[in-house]
């Protein structure tokens, strides 16, 4: 048993020694960090290092759930997280199949490159234009008006604010996300399609009986990738866009540990992060948990 | 992994998170280490070359090295000079990350006594006995008690003194604002509005009375900064209430924003929101405000604070006036002074002589006299008033001249922007204390040759210093508590747009104030309070009070 391992190791030299620097990378910058979470433990004072700053326990998670900001920051990024897996779930899956229903190959392509485009812009150029567009003096108030409305503050008002961020989100990844289900699409057995249309079943039953099995392993996995990031509530774009009105429904963890790094209290930003991430974690290993028990062991990631 | 194995981590986390909160814990807050510095034994040596890193303040982000400025100084000083130049959202973001990477120039600058607080609870700051500076810069420190003492408390923290105090000579002048006379005239003013009446009425029929003439009802009468430093203060002022400061109220400080006369200035606002005067955009601005846009694109036809004789001197290139006019040759432009309040009187918030903080880094413990050539550096620039005036304007002929109309004014290319800056030059911060290598001020006399031949009348219709306002200890946030300071205004400006904008009723103002108590609001007047007998002690050891003679010895 032994000697095959190490021949098998040895027959993957090549292999191994492509993903050495990888790893290097991982240790380097995921792992290593982490001996600095300690911080979350202290009052952490750059004069005295990491190692000598005083411990204080679990003061800063004490500060951390009595200040006003942090549980507010945490239902924000929940319900911002959910509305935007909900939205961010769905809307892909549709526009897969939809465009794997589509014959003319060079609307499909355009209609593909199209919703993938957005995807490569940074939200601060993306920020910007909505601003832009969304403000009392932009376009669209500005069409707004011209019908006999009056203006809409979609950027001070918290519930557009809402609107606004969920939509503009799903908006710039929809078409990546798509990508991954056309694939995913394309491995599926032609001959399955065949047999179904020589037992008489339509489009629409294929799609039902055919298409969406065979999707679902992929949307599994990304369904418990998605749930392991629902916390990342999508710090580049809130940053962007949001302003002291709505910070009520748009501040999240992760701008609230900018505004506390930027004033120096390093423990309480490790803190917030270091929560962010076991809840991470729990939601992950749950979501994996439940996705084998209900299909009996047969999706999940590990 | 299996699901036990990862339970198995999460419950290692727990217990280790569990046992770490046992670990006996130290005091919060101690004090940082001292880092010692035997000052009576440290020799400045005027023939030794120092270099010396120098972050000062961030208003010329585009500043280049090596100026005519830069090297004037360091030939009269023998100093090198290793300028970090900044602006203030930069100063704001990236210096805690900078600093936190051990990356601390020797000189640093803050204009919030906050911002001085952090770094010296981090340790990155190094403690300045009050008798060094007093021994080293005697003059600097008679102008500075004289003109600006407060400051004395922006520098210093738990009982000791970490940086030196600047103060500023022209904060005491009220801003002017800017009005938009072609507009006025359009409408039927002729005068520039003085009263909140006046007021009112302008910016009316700004909104309702097409006052660009374009047929399109696409004007307001004006955009509020967000900043809470001038937001609505124009208003408020005239309740002759300062809804963000420290006031003095019957001997005891209390804070503005939650006295009547702001309910009484919000009931107005609230009224004007609905009439439709304010752009609405004032409530989503964040990091930039939009009133600037807004004013020079035509949109709206009064703006706050903005006027100076240099904003409106069609001879400087780089003026606001200049720039309008040949977007549009029609506009004109004139100023306005603080508007009449409900007593008859003019009034107007003012920062007023206390200035910033200038400090040193806790490397120079090992190299001292650095600290003590940049005392002499400052107090040259106080006792010579040419070397001052150098330091700001460049060299006579080269880079700036004085006539009667205009005063001292930059020359070609200088005058044109980013030239002015870039060369750290700057006109409109004379009487400031917004210099890069003298961030400090000399007294008015010393200037005032100067200035335009009619600044003096201009200043007493427009910017007369007997209307000022300024808060009770210079900045609020000099208090222990000035973290949740921060907090506080930003919940305040929200509450106030929400009561402005009809979001929330009139009444929730009463909710308000009763919140801003209980969220530290009331501990943070009762540290102010005690803050005032601590000045009282400064002022005392500092010679701002004459210290109590000595009973005579029989």
């Amino acid at each position: 048993m032994k000697t095959h391992s190490t021949f098998t190791y040895r027959r993957h030299r090549e292999l191994l020694l492509l993903i050495l620097p990888v790893m290097a990378i991982f240790v380097l910058f995921n792992f290593g960090p982490l001996i600095g979470l300690v911080i979350a433990f202290k009052d952490y004072m750059m004069s005295h290092g990491i190692l000598n700053s005083p411990w204080v326990g679990l003061e800063n998670f004490h500060r951390l759930f009595a200040s006003e900001d942090f549980p507010r920051a945490l239902r924000n990024t929940v319900v911002i997280g959910l509305l935007r897996m909900t939205f961010g779930f769905i809307l892909p899956i549709v526009l897969a199949l939809m465009l794997n229903e589509v014959r003319i190959h060079w609307f499909k392509r355009g209609v593909q490159t199209l919703t993938y485009l957005p995807y490569f812009f940074s939200w601060v150029i993306l920020g910007g234009i909505f601003l832009m567009l969304l403000g009392s003096d932009g376009p669209v108030n500005a069409l707004i008006q011209s019908t006999g409305h009056s203006p809409v503050n979609f950027l001070s008002n918290n519930g557009w604010f809402l609107v606004v961020l969920v939509a503009t989100g799903v908006w710039q990844s929809a078409g990546y996300a798509a990508v991954i289900y056309l694939a995913a699409l394309a491995g599926i057995d032609p001959g399955l399609y065949e047999a179904a249309a020589v037992d008489g079943a339509n489009r629409w039953r294929q799609t039902l009986h055919i298409t969406l099995p065979c999707l679902i392993p992929t949307i599994v996995v990304l369904l418990i990738l998605s749930l392991a990031s629902i916390l990342n509530a999508g710090f580049d774009q809130i940053y962007n866009m949001y302003n002291p009105m709505v910070y009520d429904v748009a501040d999240i963890i992760d701008t609230y540990v900018l505004r506390r790094m930027q004033t120096l209290d390093y423990g309480l930003a490790t803190a917030a992060g270091l929560f962010k991430s076991v809840v991470g974690l729990i939601l992950a290993v749950g979501a994996n948990w439940l996705a084998k028990r209900i299909s009996h062991g047969e999706h999940g990631i590990w | 992994m299996t699901s036990r194995e990862i339970l198995f981590l999460i419950v290692t986390v727990l217990l280790i998170s569990a046992a770490v909160a046992l670990i006996p814990t130290a005091p919060r807050n101690a004090a940082p280490a001292v880092t010692a510095v035997k000052w009576d034994a440290v020799r400045d040596d005027p023939n030794e070359r120092l270099k010396i890193s120098w972050a000062s303040c961030a208003l010329f982000p585009s500043g280049k090295s090596d100026t005519w400025i830069q090297r004037h100084l360091e030939q009269v000083f023998n100093v090198e000079f290793d300028p970090i130049f900044m602006d203030v959202p930069t100063l704001h973001n990236r210096q805690p990350l900078m600093f936190s990477g051990g990356d601390i120039p020797d000189l640093c600058w803050h204009g919030e006594p906050l911002a001085v607080q952090r770094c010296i609870h981090q340790g990155f700051v190094l403690e300045l006995p009050y008798e060094l500076i007093l021994k080293h810069a005697p003059t600097y420190v008679k102008n500075l008690n004289r003109y600006g003492p407060q400051a004395w408390l922006y520098s210093r923290y738990k009982g000791r003194n970490y940086g030196i105090p600047t103060w500023a000579s022209g904060d005491v002048f009220p801003l002017v604002d800017l009005w938009r006379k072609d507009w006025l005239a359009k409408v039927g003013i002729t005068k520039v509005p003085d009263t909140l009446d006046e007021f009112h009425t302008a910016l009316w029929k700004f909104r309702h009375e097409d006052p660009d003439g374009n047929g399109v009802k696409d004007t307001y009468g004006t955009c509020p900064e967000p900043w809470w430093g001038m937001f609505f203060q124009n208003i408020f002022s005239a309740f002759s209430v300062l809804p963000q400061d420290l006031m003095m109220r019957d001997g005891r400080i209390v804070w503005g924003g939650i006295q009547p006369e702001a309910r009484e200035a919000l009931a107005l606002l609230r009224q004007w929101y609905a009439e439709d005067l304010f752009d609405p955009d004032f409530a989503a601005a964040s990091a930039s405000s939009p009133t600037l846009r807004k004013f020079s694109s035509g949109r709206i036809g009064y703006y706050y604070g903005s006027a100076s004789w240099h904003s409106l001197d069609l001879n400087n290139p780089g003026s606001i006036y200049t720039t309008m006019k040949q977007v549009d040759p029609r506009v004109e432009l004139v100023p306005g002074p603080a508007l009449i309040g409900l007593d008859g009187k003019r009034h107007a918030r003012v920062w007023g002589g206390p200035g910033h903080v200038v400090w040193f880094s806790r490397d120079l413990a090992k190299q001292p006299e650095k600290v003590i050539r940049v005392l002499k550096i400052i107090e040259a620039f106080a006792a010579n008033p040419d070397l001052f005036i150098a330091s700001r304007l460049g060299k006579r002929g080269e880079h700036w001249e004085w006539s009667a109309q205009r005063g001292v004014h930059l020359l070609p290319p200088y005058d044109q922007p980013p030239n002015d800056k870039r060369n750290l030059l700057s006109i409109k911060d004379l009487e400031n204390c917004w210099g890069f290598f003298s961030f400090c001020s000399v007294p008015l006399s010393e200037t005032e040759p100067l200035l335009p031949k009619g600044m003096p009348a201009w200043r007493k219709t427009y910017s007369d210093p007997a209307w000022g306002m300024m808060n009770a200890l210079g900045k609020s946030d000099v208090v222990p508590s000035a973290a949740t300071l921060e907090d506080l205004r930003a919940f305040q400006i929200k509450v106030y747009t929400q009561i402005i904008r009809g979001d929330k009723p009139l009444a929730y103002f009463e909710e308000f104030a009763k919140v801003w108590r209980e969220r530290g609001g009331d501990a943070l007047l009762a540290e102010a309070n005690q803050k005032l007998a601590e000045r009282e002690a400064i002022y005392r050891t500092v010679g701002v009070i004459a210290a109590p003679t000595p009973p005579a010895t029989p």
